[in-house]
């Protein structure tokens, strides 16, 4: 049985809102096991991104605790933060965030130049799909390539925790289903540990664990039992 | 408009680099204005009072004492202003001389500077550095002759701009000479014993030559001196005339050069609206209501900016004028703000500034709202150069280096322009140090080694003292295209020691060849192998002149040849001479010494010639440098702010704030080192035309060089700026959250 690389307790995001306190985060406790994909779903505004970027170490939680393979990543400088992402965390964003004036090949080796063990680039892109147009630059693609680009860059570093957010928000059905394959595909290969938030319910049934939010609080939380292959996604 | 709140927020969102907007179009206006001012009103003050004080057009000595008849007899026949001007030098017990005038009726009238003009006998008036140097004030007692005086005023005689004792004298001296003026009756009890005459005469008609022959058919012309070459009149035109060349064209640059890359600036910083441009229009907003919105802060800004300017400059042009006109006797200047000027200083920033506003609006208005909306409409196209790239040559970094540079060349040669335009503005001070410098001890050190000049009262044979060299001088007038240059030629030893030009190749001039100095051949456009027709200004015949060399010397107008060859051609025995070199000084019967100039009152005299030049000229660059500041500044910021996604990015990724920075100092330093690296032949090429541009009138050869160690510095100091600059500007830039940044689409 694998054990659990994240342990959140009590994690609280308290954002002034004006003269008002406004909850991001209340309380929120999860576990999650490495090598689980989990589906973090949830209306706007209820505290999914907030999550994932506190997951991810780009924001800070207010209160509470967030252990990482048994490190508590809630109280650490920004330095500590800086090199718990480099070393732990891959990010794929619902707009791509790649880097306008860099080709695919370098979108995805301005990682690997950072990382400890970066996996081969050009067999990476081959693996993805996209060894074809490694020398094209992002305003070039169209949106499921460049979301390819995305996930190539974030998998480079062979990250343990791959966070994604709502990675499908852009791009059309079959695009999705040709990301989201992918994801799967990196799970199955690799053991990666997989945060998806989305709006999207129907992508829960290719997760392991199904998290629900709603106004900063985890409303559900429950084990997957009947996991469906991507190819019979519908939405 | 709700949506107009906008403004004041943006302002102070961005307040740094719109203060250093304000702060650049505030310096470039008022240095323009007060300059422009300054020096116009000056030149148009001493052209004024030139003709409501009937300057002279020449002063002559003549063997004959001319009777009142006799001169008006000379005036009806000549149509033309003839003055016996009377004067004494007067020894005072400080040991200085005043050389009084009683009021002249006809040319020459003096004009009132500060207090009261002569109303009756026991007043005296004063040059303004006499005063000053003397520690006087209007109402003191002033001793002249045993005689006491009250001084009832400063004047200014418009044949006296320059106060030189001597026609001959190299520069002024209040501690030894003043000029004055006292009434009629005043005068006549001083200059009893002490009087001279020489006359001055203004001519109506182009008689000059008629009028001369007739003088010498009655008696000897003994010296014929015209207004422009008499350096007590002329010297103040040729520099004015520079310093007003470099009025109309260095402000004006400054102004033109720093609103057009402020206005680039804006235009770029107006880019990242897009997206609230796509907004607005799909709101409903129409092109009329998004337009000035966008417009109205830039325009404001740059039109307080050249307001601010303008209040400013009319404060500082007194002072500037004050400067200018240091080292000259002239009349009270009133200054005059001309409309053309004060329209050029408030429309050119406010114009500029605003036309590239409205260009980057409008070019964000092209554009289809849904594109606005969705993402890259703000952004430069991928620019051919970064297709040229090898793919996957060098190590990453260097290849993001370079990316960063190709991928958005407008914005590159933005910074490669604002630092270049930066750079001439710092170096522009060291250069004229530099220039002016090597002027001035070139000027002397390099062709003159003699200690002191002695200059004898009249032309003689006797044998050189002991030690000594001969030379003589002889005046000429060379005729171009209807206007008339004055040629001194210079008749030294063979192998002198003491006067010693060499060639444009560095090469000693050989014994026997006519060498002309490389200033006035440039001016004249005279050229090694020519021959000149010049006319002498004493036996006025006409002499052919074989230039054979140019002199590698950059003031005078001398032409260099052999003694003897001087006064073979101009008949008189091969001895002749009118003075002296000397390594030290000697023993000479002080009657028959006109004037002695040593070396350091050489170079004195070349440093005061070019001092008013040079103080206008460090005003200009201190000004200059401290908008090349602002210019880097600005640049900078603006990098940091287009990069500030990719930052946010590489952070994201796990990028140490370290190795964010190194990328980005390395992308835009390379940049900067690269607009600083062009810029310095390109500022040493500018100055030079504008060197050249300002001495095209005067017998002086500017040519701008600039010493190692001022480059050096001023690298350093370019470097300073933009190390602080980018440290601050990352420091915000490194701050901003990560998650919201991430929410900004690209």
């Amino acid at each position: 049985m694998s054990q659990n690389i994240i342990e959140i307790r009590d994690l609280t995001k308290k954002y002034n809102v004006g003269d008002q306190d406004f909850l991001a985060l209340d309380n929120a406790n999860l576990s999650i096991k490495e090598g689980e994909i989990v589906a973090i779903l949830g209306p706007s505004g209820s505290g999914k991104s907030t999550l994932l970027n506190i997951l991810g170490g780009i924001d800070h939680a207010s209160s509470g605790s967030l252990s990482f393979d048994g490190t508590q990543i809630a109280s650490l400088s920004s330095a500590k933060l800086t090199d718990y992402r480099r070393e732990n965390i891959g990010f794929v964003f619902q707009f791509y965030n790649l880097i306008a004036n860099l080709t695919v090949y370098e979108n995805v080796e301005v990682v690997a130049d950072i990382s400890r063990n970066p996996l081969d680039i050009s067999k990476l892109l081959a693996d993805l799909g996209i060894n074809d147009i490694a020398k094209k630059y992002p305003v070039e693609l169209s949106g499921g390539q460049q979301q390819r680009v995305a996930i190539a860059r974030a998998f480079v570093k062979n990250p343990r925790l791959l966070l994604c957010d709502e990675p499908t928000g852009a791009l059309d059905f079959k695009s999705s289903l040709d990301i989201l394959r992918l994801v799967k595909e990196i799970n199955d290969k690799y053991h990666t540990t997989i945060i998806i938030i989305t709006h999207n319910s129907a992508i829960a049934g290719m997760c392991h664990r199904v998290v629900r939010l709603r106004s900063g609080k985890i409303t559900h939380d429950e084990i997957n039992e009947t996991i469906i292959p991507v190819e019979r996604i519908e939405w | 408009m709700t949506l107009n709140k906008r403004i004041s927020r943006t302002f102070w969102e961005h307040k740094s680099f719109y203060i250093g907007l304000f702060l650049l179009i505030l310096l470039a206006s008022s240095l323009f204005i007060s300059f422009r001012t300054a020096m116009v009103s000056i030149k148009e003050s001493v052209t004024e009072d030139r003709i409501t004080s009937h300057v002279e057009d020449a002063s002559f000595s003549y063997s004959e004492q001319l009777s009142d008849e006799e001169i008006a007899k000379y005036e009806e026949e000549y149509s033309l202003v003839l003055q016996a001007s009377r004067y004494a030098d007067i020894v005072c017990d400080n040991g200085a001389t005043i050389r009084i005038r009683p009021e002249y009726t006809k040319l020459n009238l003096y004009s009132v500077v500060s207090g009261k003009a002569l109303s009756g006998q026991g007043q005296i008036m004063l040059d303004r550095f006499y005063v000053e140097q003397h520690n006087l004030a209007i109402g003191d007692r002033v001793d002249v002759g045993g005689h006491s005086y009250t001084l009832c005023g400063i004047l200014a005689y418009p044949d006296y701009l320059s106060t030189l004792k001597s026609e001959e004298d190299m520069m002024p001296d209040a501690s030894k000479f003043g000029i004055a003026a006292l009434v009629e009756s005043d005068y006549l009890v001083l200059s009893e014993a002490a009087e001279k005459v020489y006359y001055s005469v203004a001519f109506r008609e182009d008689n000059e030559e008629e009028f001369r022959a007739e003088l010498g058919r009655n008696g000897i012309v003994t010296t014929w001196t015209d207004a422009k070459n008499n350096e007590r009149i002329s010297k103040f035109d040729s520099e004015i005339d520079a310093i007003i060349a470099m009025a109309a064209v260095a402000p004006l640059v400054i102004l033109f050069v720093s609103c057009l890359i402020m206005g680039v600036i804006m235009g770029r910083m107006l880019r990242r609206e897009y997206a609230n441009i796509g907004t607005l229009s799909a709101m409903g907003y129409k092109k009329r209501k998004i337009l000035p919105h966008y417009l109205i802060l830039p325009a404001g800004l740059s039109l307080a900016g050249s307001a601010a300017g303008l209040l400013t400059g009319s404060f500082v042009a007194e002072p500037m004028e004050i400067l200018s006109k240091s080292e000259y006797g002239i009349p009270k200047v009133n200054l005059d703000f001309s409309p053309v000027n004060i329209l050029i200083t408030l429309l050119v920033p406010t114009l500029f500034i605003t036309l590239f506003s409205l260009l980057s609006v409008l070019r964000a208005l092209r554009i289809e709202t849904v594109i606005l909306l969705k993402a890259n409409s703000g952004k430069e196209k991928k620019g051919f150069l970064i297709r040229l790239l090898p793919f996957r040559v060098g190590s990453f970094r260097f290849r993001f280096v370079l990316k960063e540079m190709l991928s958005n060349i407008s914005r590159s040669m933005l910074m490669i322009i604002g630092v270049g335009v930066s750079t001439l503005f710092i170096l522009s001070g060291f250069i004229i140090n530099s220039t002016l410098d090597y002027f001035v001890d070139q000027g002397f050190g390099d062709v003159y080694s003699y200690e002191y000049q002695y200059i004898l009262e009249t032309p003689n044979t006797a044998d050189a003292p002991k030690g000594t060299e001969s030379f003589m001088l002889s005046g000429f007038t060379y005729a171009k295209n209807g206007e008339k240059y004055d040629l001194i030629m210079c008749g030294i030893e063979k192998d002198s020691h003491y006067v010693s030009p060499q060639d444009l190749n560095g090469e000693t001039i050989p014994d026997g060849e006519i060498a002309i100095s490389n200033s006035v051949a440039k001016r004249l456009g005279i050229s090694a192998g020519e021959t000149i027709t010049i006319q002498n200004d004493s036996d006025r015949k006409y002499y052919d002149v074989p230039i054979d060399v140019i002199a590698d010397v950059d003031m005078g107008n001398y032409i260099f040849i052999d003694i003897e060859q001087l006064n073979e051609m101009l008949g008189y025995p091969d001895d002749t001479h009118i003075g002296y070199f000397s390594s030290e000084k000697i023993s000479l019967d002080s009657s028959t010494v006109n004037s002695v100039i040593t070396k350091d009152q050489g170079v004195d005299a070349l440093e005061s010639s070019v001092s008013v030049m040079r103080g206008v000229l460090y005003i200009l660059a201190v000004v200059a440098a401290v908008i090349g500041i602002i210019v880097v500044y600005s640049v900078t910021i603006l990098m940091i702010h287009e990069s500030a996604k990719s930052i946010s990015m590489l952070q994201v990724m796990g990028y140490k704030n370290k190795e964010i920075s190194k990328l980005l100092i390395r992308s835009n330093s390379v940049l900067v080192w690269l607009g600083f690296a062009i810029s310095v032949p390109g500022s040493l090429a500018i100055m030079n035309a504008f060197f050249h541009g300002i001495s095209k009138d005067m017998n002086f050869l500017f040519d701008a060089r600039i010493s190692p160690i001022y480059v050096l510095i001023s690298f350093c100091f370019l470097q300073l700026i933009y190390y602080v600059t980018l440290y601050f500007a990352r420091k915000s830039v490194l701050n901003i959250n990560l998650a919201d940044s991430l929410k900004e689409r690209d």
